[in-house]
């Protein structure tokens, strides 16, 4: 599990210092949607407890989301507070209206309630997720 | 470091023997891989195979001698004296090994560049395939797969070129091999064919070659094209494709990878077939290793460790090594997911019979195993030289840590020892550029060779390095086998200590020019190299 507390710190920096406005995409370049299926991993409840020690009920998911190549996704269906990482391929995330460039290995977080909207090039995509979310 | 007396001369002498006798045992380099087994080992002894010597290695001639060409994708092969190699700009040149000195260059400067129109990746930049050294009708020929605007659609459709290797003069030129009929990104209306990854391998009186795509755009059937050696026309009676039958409208399973042969087969790779397609096509051949019948093309067996269902586009890309290890002959090949496969060459009971993965896992992967498998660019070919297969792999940590450490690390495996023994040595390989964030293309190292423990290898700094196996010289130390843990927690860990190899040699080339496509070409004690700087080398020590 190291590598997901590392997930947690390393992406908010990432977010803070490396956003910047891209330009708008070319949607001539993005084919007919394909349907996605994620393959679960890992999914169980658990308590976790809030600062004010608040034991509070969650539910823990790590899904790996194949993205074909050329799709433009609008709102990435995972709920929940998301911590991502790609394990191939690169794409284009825009979140809160900010486009981000990522590559394989990058990391980064989806607060919880955030829309996040994926765009991939000319190579498929593999996205792990791990969500927190409530049962 | 204890300096030890070089046991190189009666070794070779003994050795030399036994190798004379196998096949494609040749002192040249005449091929991709070197041979038709793809083994990337030069057998014979040299001042390359001393580990005395190699650190004395250094450039002795560079081509173009002032300026540059384009970017070298192709790899230089050697025969008789002459270096053979096609550059991004469309021209085959011809040196003379010992001096750089230009021979002949096919086409002729005033005539048309072999290029295509159709252009979105290094393999599809001018002359990217690698040639093969032949006799054809009595003369020594080269042959070599190019995109040619004076064929067909006239947009630069491939197809193979034999010419004369001593006066570049023509011998014959097959019909279209891979067909290109718009270069409209995205099209299902129009082919998008390419051999610019496949080099031809002459066996069998034939030259196949892998079909694949121009990118994904869209992806295409891929398939296998043999041509009469003799006079370069289609052999009608071999036939291969990935998906579905030959004609039907299936798409998938691109050949991106050099074919090998031996005996009575030919052995492949193939790339992925979910792009852009919304069913698993019948048959589904992609993301396999293959062997085939060399004179039909019917599939004796297919390895198919990633399932349609977890195809996230790792197109097997590296070209497969037939393996003729002491416990029993073997196909090994690393996917493009950084995971390596060692599959027996016999069948059984029809299918493959899968001898070992690393990291060890259990093939086909599961939808729950919580593997991923796409594009994560260990796209070169290993090497063999003993019960040794040398190659880049993602490494024990693959599923723990990222995808890319991999990329800029070497992996020795002791192909006939136990899961647990598999790891024979590990080595950062110095001289390479850390993936940046958001690099896709995170190229780091080249195609290994080795001759006769000594491994050569480029680097996308433009570096050739030589490392010595730890059994012909001492390492520089242990590592932990998974490299994510530390040291003093390796054991409790669950993992081993393995050497790392000594780097007797990192030589900065002088034009910087990456070499993570080309492989290096050892041939009479002489290491010729070609550089995305757009130049070739020849180094010795």
């Amino acid at each position: 599990m190291w590598h997901y507390v590392r997930a947690l710190v390393v992406p908010a920096v990432l977010i803070a210092t490396s956003a910047e406005a891209q330009p708008a995409p070319d949607t001539r370049r993005f084919d007919e949607a394909v349907e996605l299926k994620p393959a679960t991993s890992f999914g169980e409840q658990t308590t976790l407890r809030g600062t004010g020690g608040t034991p509070k009920r969650v539910t823990l998911t790590i899904r790996n989301w194949i993205i074909q190549n050329r799709q433009r996704i609008p709102v990435f269906p995972e709920q929940g507070l998301l911590v991502i990482q790609i394990r191939a391929g690169s794409l284009t995330t825009i979140i809160n209206g900010q486009r981000q460039d990522r590559g394989p290995d990058d990391f980064w977080t989806v607060p919880s309630g955030t829309t996040m909207a994926i765009e991939t090039g000319e190579d498929s995509v593999i996205l792990q997720v791990v969500s927190l979310r409530e049962p | 470091m204890i300096r030890r007396r070089s046991p190189m001369p009666l070794m070779c002498m003994v050795a030399g023997l036994a190798l004379s006798v196998i096949a494609g045992c040749s002192k040249d380099w005449p091929a991709f891989r070197h041979n038709m087994l793809r083994t990337a080992q030069q057998g014979r002894c040299s001042a390359l195979a001393d580990p005395t010597k190699a650190p004395n290695l250094a450039v002795r001639w560079t081509y173009p001698p002032t300026g540059a060409l384009s970017p070298f994708r192709a790899s230089p092969v050697v025969y008789k004296g002459r270096v053979f190699i096609g550059n991004a700009n469309g021209r085959l040149y011809a040196l003379d090994a010992n001096t750089g000195t230009l021979l002949w260059q096919y086409p002729s400067a005033a005539s048309p560049a072999l290029t295509s129109q159709f252009t979105c990746n290094p393999s599809s930049m001018g002359i990217a395939s690698s040639a093969a050294i032949a006799r054809v009708n009595g003369v020594d020929a080269v042959i070599f797969g190019a995109p040619d605007r004076s064929i067909g659609s006239g947009l630069g459709e491939g197809r193979l070129f034999a010419l004369n290797a001593a006066t570049g003069a023509e011998l014959w030129k097959s019909p279209v091999v891979a067909r290109l009929s718009g270069t409209t990104f995205g099209s299902k209306t129009e082919f998008h064919e390419q051999i610019g990854y496949s080099s031809p391998l002459v066996f069998n009186d034939r030259v196949y070659i892998g079909v694949a795509n121009h990118c994904d755009n869209p992806i295409q059937k891929g398939r296998v094209v043999a041509v009469h050696l003799s006079s370069g026309t289609i052999d009608t009676g071999f036939s291969y494709c990935s998906t579905g039958t030959c004609a039907d409208s299936t798409r998938g399973g691109g050949v991106w990878s050099s074919v090998a042969g031996w005996s009575d087969s030919v052995y492949v790779t193939t790339g992925n077939v979910r792009a852009g397609q919304t069913f698993e096509p019948s048959p589904n051949h992609g993301l396999s290793m293959l062997r085939l019948n060399k004179s039909t093309g019917a599939v004796i067996w297919q390895f198919q460790p990633v399932p349609w269902v977890l195809d996230g586009d790792p197109d097997w890309n590296a070209t497969v090594s037939y393996h003729a290890a002491s416990c029993g002959a073997m196909i090994v090949s690393t996917q493009k997911d950084g995971w390596t496969h060692a599959v027996n060459v016999a069948p059984s009971g029809g299918t493959a019979s899968k001898r070992w993965t690393f990291p060890p896992h259990i093939t086909p992967f599961s939808p729950t195993d919580g593997t991923a498998h796409g594009d994560t660019r260990y796209m070169r070919s290993g090497a063999v030289w003993r019960d040794v297969y040398i190659t880049l792999n993602g490494g024990l940590n693959l599923t723990s840590s990222g995808v890319t450490g991999g990329l800029r690390r070497l992996h020795a495996f002791n192909v006939c020892a136990s899961d647990a023994e598999r790891l024979r040595w590990l080595l950062d390989v110095p001289s390479t550029t850390p993936c940046a964030p958001g690099d896709t293309h995170c190229y780091r190292v080249g195609q290994p060779v080795v001759t006769r423990g000594m491994v050569y290898v480029g680097t996308d700094q433009g570096h050739v390095l030589a490392i010595a196996d730890p059994s012909i010289w001492p390492a520089v130390g242990w590592r932990c086998s998974n490299p994510d843990i530390l040291a003093a927690n390796c054991v409790a860990s669950g993992y081993s200590f393995v050497p790392e190899p000594t780097v007797l040699a990192n030589v900065a080339l002088p034009d910087g020019g990456r070499i993570v496509y080309s492989e290096p070409a050892l041939a009479r004690g002489k290491l010729f190299i070609a550089t995305e700087g757009g130049h070739i080398y020849m180094l010795s020590p």
